[in-house]
């Protein structure tokens, strides 16, 4: 797929997959690998510029096998932009498939 | 390109970022390549799924480049096309100020005008059929005249339908083409 159309929805999906439930680097990679095909690296710099903004807090917890993991943990900010770019995405993507003419 | 070529090489791009912002970035790298060893990876299946060190760095050390470019790009869009919905809206008032309606208005006189002549040949026909019987030598003339006013009556009936019937149908057309104008512009 188009790597500009994956850019602009990364954010929101990761956001979105945290919102589930906390998760550390390598599992993330692997999910968001899992149904949209990315590069495993992609998801450091986007958890990254989020732990700047405020979307996301990060924490270490003891794995069962090896050294501790780095946890991130989506804020109430982080939910709130979820929240909005979710429903921006919503409408955006009817608006795409009308035009397309795929589902109406 | 084993773990430690692939952060040496990360390292080396990511270029001028401040020790900590770097340390970090190792360490997150790092974890991922321990986990996808824990896993069952190996360290060159790893670096390869990651993308390559070059591309990383780039990403690490742009942000969030790409959405603020995005939303520069659009600003400028939506001011350029509120202005053009301004000036269509003058355009679409002063045009039917001055043209459109003094026009629609000679069209509505114009068929009334039409209709009255209609009226004026049914009376005229009328008249003249009444008076037929008192003719005398002149019945076949008088018969004649008013086949021919009658034909004038239907073809001029005709014409009021035909013309009435386009004029309204273009006239829809012409408001939805203003709406259509005001909204998105010319």
């Amino acid at each position: 797929m188009n790597s500009q159309f994956k850019k602009g929805v990364l954010d929101m999906c990761v956001l979105a997959v945290l919102e589930d439930k906390d998760s550390y680097g390598y599992d993330l990679a692997d999910s968001l690998s899992r149904m949209i095909q990315l590069a495993d690296g992609t998801v450091y710099p986007i958890l990254r510029k989020m732990a700047s903004e405020g979307y996301v807090t990060t924490y270490l917890k003891e794995s069962q096998n090896g050294p501790p993991r780095k946890y991130y943990h989506i804020t109430p900010e982080g939910k709130k932009k979820l929240e909005g770019d979710r429903k921006e995405w919503r409408e955006f993507a009817e608006a795409v498939d009308k035009l397309i003419g795929g589902i109406s | 390109m084993n773990k430690k070529e692939y952060l040496e090489k990360l390292e080396s791009e990511l270029g001028q970022m401040s020790y900590k912002d770097v340390k970090d970035i190792m360490d997150d790298i790092g974890e991922h390549f321990d986990e996808g060893v824990a896993h069952g990876k190996t360290e060159e299946d790893i670096a390869a799924g990651l993308g390559s060190p070059e591309e990383l760095a780039k990403s690490f050390r742009e942000g969030g480049t790409v959405a603020s470019v995005l939303q520069k790009k659009q600003a400028p869009v939506q001011n350029a096309r509120q202005k053009d919905t301004t000036a269509s809206a003058i355009f679409v008032i002063l045009f039917n100020l001055f043209v459109a309606i003094p026009l629609w208005i000679a069209i509505v006189c114009a068929i009334f005008t039409v209709g009255a002549i209609e009226i004026g040949l049914i009376a005229g026909l009328v008249g003249l059929v009444l008076a037929i019987p008192g003719f005398g030598n002149f019945l076949a003339a008088g018969i004649c005249l008013a086949i021919t006013i009658a034909l004038a009556v239907v073809f001029v009936a005709v014409l009021i339908i035909l013309v009435t019937k386009y004029f309204v149908i273009g006239t829809g057309k012409y408001i939805s083409w203003n709406k259509k104008i005001w909204k998105e512009g010319l």
